[in-house]
């Protein structure tokens, strides 16, 4: 279940200050978890020292914002501006499942306009971060009750009159 | 029955002014094909200064110059900020980022090795921020210009577009 939560930027407070709150909700959120180590998510942030606020202050965060997708997590932040940033009602608990965290934990960066090259140069190299939507075939689905074949090959057979 | 009053602060207004010229700074040099890593590194620098200067009432326009390798001083950049009552009936901070990213899409990138510089000026006297010396603007004269209108609003401010071109 995918869960999101809204952020106020400016009036509120500035993009920079925005960006703290969500760097620490999703350090907060990661590091309830052995597999994380303490500060891996804020080396990881520091990639994006300015750049985040510049994205925040550009409303390039406000409809799809960030999403933290892990085993167990599938979680997304959006950061609001102007006036609807004045109607947030703020949750800045971790978000649950932290503390089933795995070290393959990612935060994508969903929409980030012009500033894409500059934010795909800063995430270069970083396994946690990434610029743009996940693929579908990132979601780990588990599957519940697996059966050899999907398909039914006889009644598709059937269907085209084949024997 | 009863009534509620919303109060917002000229900070508020400054806050989200500043906020909305710099983001868009950002975006429009990263438009061009510009280096904006300057802009990130003294982002917090540059928004306190920027937010002082209109909380106080000084500041009279955000500049932002493209110095290209030839010394040709184009696209010129300037957020023009005006005082006073302000919004657009119940809405109160308000930013045009739809209308912005259509202007961005008609921009032209600009040669490669092209610097940006951001200049500021003032309607009267202005505190000092730290980060900020004294400059001089390129001159506009002669450039073809365009405006784009008002960029953002708040309940006290509001800042424009405006757009020089050779």
């Amino acid at each position: 279940m995918e869960r999101t939560r809204f952020i106020a930027a400016a009036p509120v407070r500035t993009a920079s200050e925005a960006w703290d709150i969500v760097c620490q909700l999703l350090t907060s959120t990661l590091e309830r978890s052995s597999s994380v180590p303490s500060g891996t998510v804020a080396t990881e942030f520091q990639r994006l020292k300015g750049l985040g606020p510049a994205l925040i202050a550009g409303g390039h965060f406000e409809k799809l914002g960030l999403l933290l997708a892990d085993e167990n997590l599938d979680v997304s932040i959006q950061i609001l501006t102007g006036d609807a940033a004045l109607g947030v009602e703020e949750n800045l608990n971790p978000f649950p499942g932290g503390a089933t965290a795995t070290s393959g934990w990612k935060i994508y960066l969903q929409e980030p306009g012009p500033l894409s090259p500059a934010l795909s140069a800063a995430v270069k190299g970083s396994s946690h971060l990434s610029v743009g939507k996940p693929q579908a075939s990132t979601k780990t689905v588990k599957i519940e009750n697996p059966v050899n074949s999907l398909i039914d090959m006889d009644a598709l057979r059937r269907l085209g009159g084949q024997s | 029955m009863t009534t509620s009053v919303s109060t917002y602060t000229r900070v508020q207004t400054a806050t989200h002014l500043a906020d909305v010229v710099l983001g868009s700074i950002a975006d429009i040099l990263a438009t061009l094909g510009v280096d904006a890593t300057r802009v990130f590194a003294d982002w917090d620098t540059d928004q306190k200064a920027i937010s002082a200067w209109i909380t106080e009432g000084s500041l009279s326009t955000v500049i932002l110059e493209c110095h290209q390798p030839n010394g040709t001083v184009s696209p010129i950049f300037e957020f023009p900020v005006a005082y006073g009552l302000t919004g657009e009936g119940d809405r109160k901070f308000t930013a045009d980022r739809a209308a912005l990213a259509r202007y961005l899409a008609k921009l032209k990138t600009v040669p490669t090795g092209t610097v940006h510089r951001i200049f500021c000026t003032f309607s009267g006297a202005h505190s000092g921020q730290q980060g900020w010396s004294a400059g001089s603007r390129a001159s506009v004269a002669g450039m073809r210009s365009y405006s784009f209108g008002t960029l953002a609003a708040g309940p006290h401010a509001s800042t424009g577009l405006r757009y020089f071109n050779k």
